[in-house]
C-alpha cells in the first residue's frame, strides 16, 4: 500500500471542503476564548470580585462595631487578608495568559500551558491555606465578642482556646481536601494528558525504549 | 488591505488544515464547534506576530495543533464510532476504502504519534517537523520510521480479510 497516495485521497475526500464563511470567522475572532486557561482566568477574576465584596461587607461591620475597639481590630485583620487576597488574585488573573504564544512550537506551548495551570491552582491552594485558619479564628473571636466577652477574657479562657484548636484542626484540612478534590476532578485528566504529551515530545518514553 | 482582510484571505486559503486537525483529534460535534472557534481566535490573536518567515500553512498548523492539544474535551461516555465502523469491516460489513482504513488507523494512534504521522504524510521534512513540534531531529526520524512500519502492518491486518 502507498500510504502517501491514500493520504492524498483522504485529504481530498474529507478535508478539502471550503466551508468557513467570512461571517463565521469574524464571529469567532471577536468571541470569548473557551480554552481552559481562559476559564481558569475567569474563575480567578470572579474570586477576586468575591474578595472585594467581602472587604465591603467587613468595612460595614467595622462601622457598626465602632464602639468596641477590640471587635474592630478582629474584623480589620480579616478585611486586610481579603484586601491582600483581592490584589494577589486580581494580578494572577491578569498575568495568567500574558505570555501565551499559540504559534510557538508544540512542546514549548504545552509546557507553558502546564506551567500556567499549576501556577493558577497553587495560587488558589496557597491563599486558602494561609487565610482559612485566620478567618476561622477571627470568626470565633467575633462571635464571642458579640455576646459581650473581651479579648483578654477570651485569650485566658482554656475552653475557648481548645475550641479554636479543634475547629481549625477539623475544618481547615476538611475544606482543603474538599477543594483539592474538586480541583483534581476538574483538571487532573487534562494535566495528566499534557504531562504525558510533554514527556513523549521530550523523548522520555523513547529514551526508555532504546535505553 | 486591512489586517482583518488579510487574515480572512489566508485562513480561507488554508482552512483545510483546521478541518484536518479537528477531524483527526475530536469526535464530538460540540467539541468540534468550540475548537473551530478557539483555533480561529488563537490564530487571530497571534496573527500580528506572523512575519512570513515560514509558510502561512505551517504557521496555522502549529496554532491548530497547540490549541487542540491543550483543549479540555467535555466528559461524556466513550462512543468509539470508528472502532464500530472497523469491526463492521472485518466481520462481514461492507468493505471500506483504503483511505478510510488509513484514517481509522491514524486516529487510533496517540496524540503525539498522530501529529508526527500527519505532518509527515502532509509532506513536511523531518527538520521541519522537529521545528514545529520542538522534538529533536533524530527522535523525529526514528519515530516516523517506526510509525510508518506500524501503520503498514496494521493496514495489512485489516485488509487481509478481503484479499
Amino acid at each position: 500500500m502507498d500510504i502517501h497516495k491514500e493520504w492524498d485521497q483522504l485529504n481530498t475526500k474529507l478535508f478539502s471542503n471550503k466551508s468557513l464563511k467570512n461571517e463565521e470567522i469574524m464571529n469567532a475572532i471577536t468571541s470569548q476564548s473557551s480554552s481552559v486557561i481562559a476559564k481558569v482566568k475567569q474563575g480567578l477574576k470572579i474570586k477576586s470580585y468575591w474578595c472585594a465584596g467581602f472587604v465591603a461587607m467587613f468595612l460595614a461591620l467595622m462601622f457598626t462595631a465602632r464602639g468596641n475597639m477590640e471587635q474592630v481590630v478582629v474584623i480589620a485583620i480579616v478585611a486586610a487578608l481579603y484586601i491582600v487576597g483581592f490584589f494577589v488574585i486580581n494580578k494572577a488573573s491578569r498575568d495568567l495568559d500574558a505570555n501565551i504564544k499559540s504559534d510557538g512550537n508544540v512542546l514549548s506551548s504545552l509546557q507553558e500551558n502546564a506551567k500556567l495551570f499549576k501556577r493558577a491552582l497553587n495560587i488558589e491552594k496557597g491563599l486558602f491555606l494561609y487565610t482559612s485558619p485566620v478567618i476561622i479564628i477571627c470568626s470565633l473571636f467575633y462571635g464571642r465578642m458579640e455576646r459581650g466577652a473581651t479579648y483578654a477574657e477570651l485569650i485566658n479562657d482554656p475552653k475557648f482556646l481548645m475550641t479554636i484548636i479543634i475547629c481549625s484542626a477539623i475544618l481547615v484540612p476538611l475544606a482543603f481536601i474538599m477543594g483539592k478534590y474538586l480541583n483534581n476532578k476538574a483538571f487532573t485528566p487534562l494535566m495528566e494528558e499534557l504531562d504525558g504529551n510533554i514527556g513523549k515530545l521530550q523523548g522520555i518514553e523513547f529514551l526508555k525504549e532504546v535505553g | 488591505m486591512s489586517l482583518e482582510e488579510e487574515f480572512l484571505g489566508k485562513i480561507k486559503e488554508d482552512e483545510n488544515i483546521i478541518h484536518k486537525v479537528i477531524g483527526l483529534y475530536v469526535d464530538h460535534a460540540e467539541d468540534r464547534r468550540d475548537l473551530y472557534q478557539e483555533i480561529l481566535l488563537q490564530a487571530w490573536r497571534s496573527f500580528k506576530n506572523f512575519k512570513g518567515n515560514s509558510k502561512f500553512s505551517t504557521w496555522l498548523y502549529k496554532v491548530s495543533l497547540n490549541t487542540v492539544l491543550s483543549f479540555k474535551k467535555k466528559e461524556r461516555p466513550s462512543q468509539n464510532l470508528d472502532d464500530a465502523m472497523m469491526e463492521g469491516t472485518r466481520v462481514g460489513g461492507s468493505k471500506k476504502e483504503n483511505h478510510e482504513v488509513l484514517y481509522y488507523l491514524i486516529k487510533r494512534l496517540d496524540e503525539v504519534d498522530r501529529m508526527l504521522m500527519t505532518l509527515h504524510l502532509d509532506g513536511y521534512s523531518n527538520p521541519e517537523i522537529a521545528e514545529i513540534t520542538g522534538m529533536s531531529n533524530n527522535h523525529v526520524g526514528v519515530k516516523i520510521h517506526r510509525l510508518k512500519s506500524k501503520i503498514v502492518d496494521q493496514f495489512k491486518k485489516y485488509t487481509n480479510g478481503y484479499s
